[in-house]
């Protein structure tokens, strides 16, 4: 018999998804528990991820992007990745504001989640969450988050479709360019192109995208002007025209992604681990790296060592 | 101000722009499974909140509570906490005094929600 979760899950039932994806985030036992008993109806649907730096236009974007898939008559849930303070884990959500026309849609799903230290690091947690949307089988799943920390960078493995944003003459090009993030990206916007000529922007981008590792991916470049609704109408084309390719292979997520996100968590358990176990030997290796005996490098390899002829 | 104090004592708030409609906050108090609903009252705002508590209610959100903030006078007051509301704060209280109070009701709506699973 299907778990009345499940059952609310699949009805979009507003509370049911609050509520689970509460447990979902939080990581734990419930969590577990909740991901078993929905794992079963789980739907095939395409993630779309937006980062780019702070104040480049992510929410505004996403804003525009909800009404055009609306007109289209596809069902949006969003989940907007805010950061949180070092300091204390508080936050304060403020992307959900720039998106308040949609709040009486009933096709519109919106969730402010905050960045900090969910169980097991932020992408496990958002993965979590992202199967719970999955459940309700939203037509579009899209995430915003700053790309700046590399845990936000992590998510982006958790997409199928990744859009990087970018404002031009504030240095975000030139950032974007320098931090590699092109290279994850499956298109490219430059929003903001009322403030500025962005005649050497565009040109600029273009020719980056010669310079990365495998130039034979065509990465379209979107200029946008989100608070005028501009240029939203062709990113949501380019949008629905990768997701619709990679539907067609039958399977959204990309293996290779699925395993750097494995071999991520293995080693976040593996570092806990080895941390906090009573070892005698890791105990030993570091008496000697404290008197000088060894360096780090050496005792990495003879802890790996040591370790390979364990599992002979 | 408030909430940057309620961030550095380690909660996550959502604001909103001004003037939602009831339908809105308690759509939004779903969709983002919150503790505690803040309201700021201006002028004659906060003579609603009572018709947000019954809306609050029915979409059953019973452990969410309600605090109102602004220039309340007191038989307002007295009819928002009749109604209600958990608390009301007025010009001049202190941040410490707001930060404790959520907290305390926030753990409370955490340990009274109901358990889905
Ligand atoms: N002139 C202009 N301003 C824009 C445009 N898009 C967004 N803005 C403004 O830029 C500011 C930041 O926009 P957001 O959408 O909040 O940016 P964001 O990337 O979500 O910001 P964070 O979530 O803080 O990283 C807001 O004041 C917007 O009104 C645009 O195309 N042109
Ligand atoms: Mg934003």
């Amino acid at each position: 018999m299907q778990h009345r979760i499940v059952t609310a899950l699949r009805a979009c039932d507003r509370g049911t998804l609050g509520r689970t994806i509460s447990i979902a985030e939080n990581g734990g036992e419930q969590a577990s528990q909740l991901l078993q008993l929905i794992k079963p109806f789980i739907c095939e649907s395409c993630v779309t991820g937006l980062t780019g730096p702070p104040g480049s236009g992510k929410s505004t974007l996403l804003d525009g992007l909800i009404a055009e898939f609306r007109r289209r008559g596809l069902s949006v849930a969003v989940i907007a990745i805010d950061p949180s303070s070092p300091f204390s884990g508080g936050a304060v959500l403020g992307d959900r504001c720039r998106m308040s026309r949609h709040q009486s849609d009933d096709k519109v799903y919106i969730r402010s989640l905050s960045a900090r230290g969910s169980v097991g690091g932020l992408s496990l947690g958002i993965a979590r969450v992202i199967d719970v949307l999955k459940v309700s089988n939203f037509d579009m799943i899209l995430l915003e988050t700053v790309g700046t920390g590399q845990a936000e960078v992590d998510v982006m493995d958790l997409v199928d479709i990744c859009v990087v944003v970018c404002a031009p003459n504030t240095g975000d090009e030139v950032q974007a360019i320098k931090s590699g993030i092109l290279e994850i990206a499956d298109i490219l916007v430059v929003n903001k192109t009322d403030l500025s000529d962005t005649n050497g922007t565009l040109p600029q981008l273009k020719m980056a995208q010669h310079l990365r590792r495998n130039p034979t991916r065509q990465v379209p470049v979107v200029p946008t002007i989100a608070t005028e609704d501009k240029g939203i109408e062709k990113l949501a084309d380019e949008i629905l025209k990768r997701s619709q390719s990679a539907g067609n292979t039958g399977q959204y997520e990309d293996h290779a992604k699925i395993r750097r996100r494995l071999a991520r968590g293995i080693a976040r358990a593996l570092e806990e681990r080895l941390f906090n176990q009573d070892n005698e030997m890791l105990d030993q290796l570091c008496t000697s790296i404290q008197r000088h005996k060894l360096n780090v490098d050496e005792a990495i390899r003879i802890w790996l060592d040591k370790d390979a002829s364990r599992q002979q | 101000m408030v909430a940057a104090a309620l961030r550095d004592a380690g909660m996550e708030v959502i604001y909103t722009p001004p003037w939602q409609d009831i339908a809105a906050v308690v759509r939004l108090a779903q969709d983002e499974d919150v503790d505690v609903i803040g309201i700021s009252s201006l002028a004659t705002d906060h003579l609603l909140v009572p018709k947000l508590m019954n809306a609050v209610r029915q979409a059953g959100l019973q452990h969410v509570s309600i605090i109102v903030g602004g220039i309340v006078p007191e038989q307002d007051e007295k009819e928002l906490l009749a109604a209600g509301v958990s608390h009301v704060f007025h010009p001049g209280s202190s941040m410490q005094d707001i930060v404790l109070k959520v907290s305390e009701l926030a753990r409370a709506a955490r340990t009274q929600a109901p358990n889905i699973l």
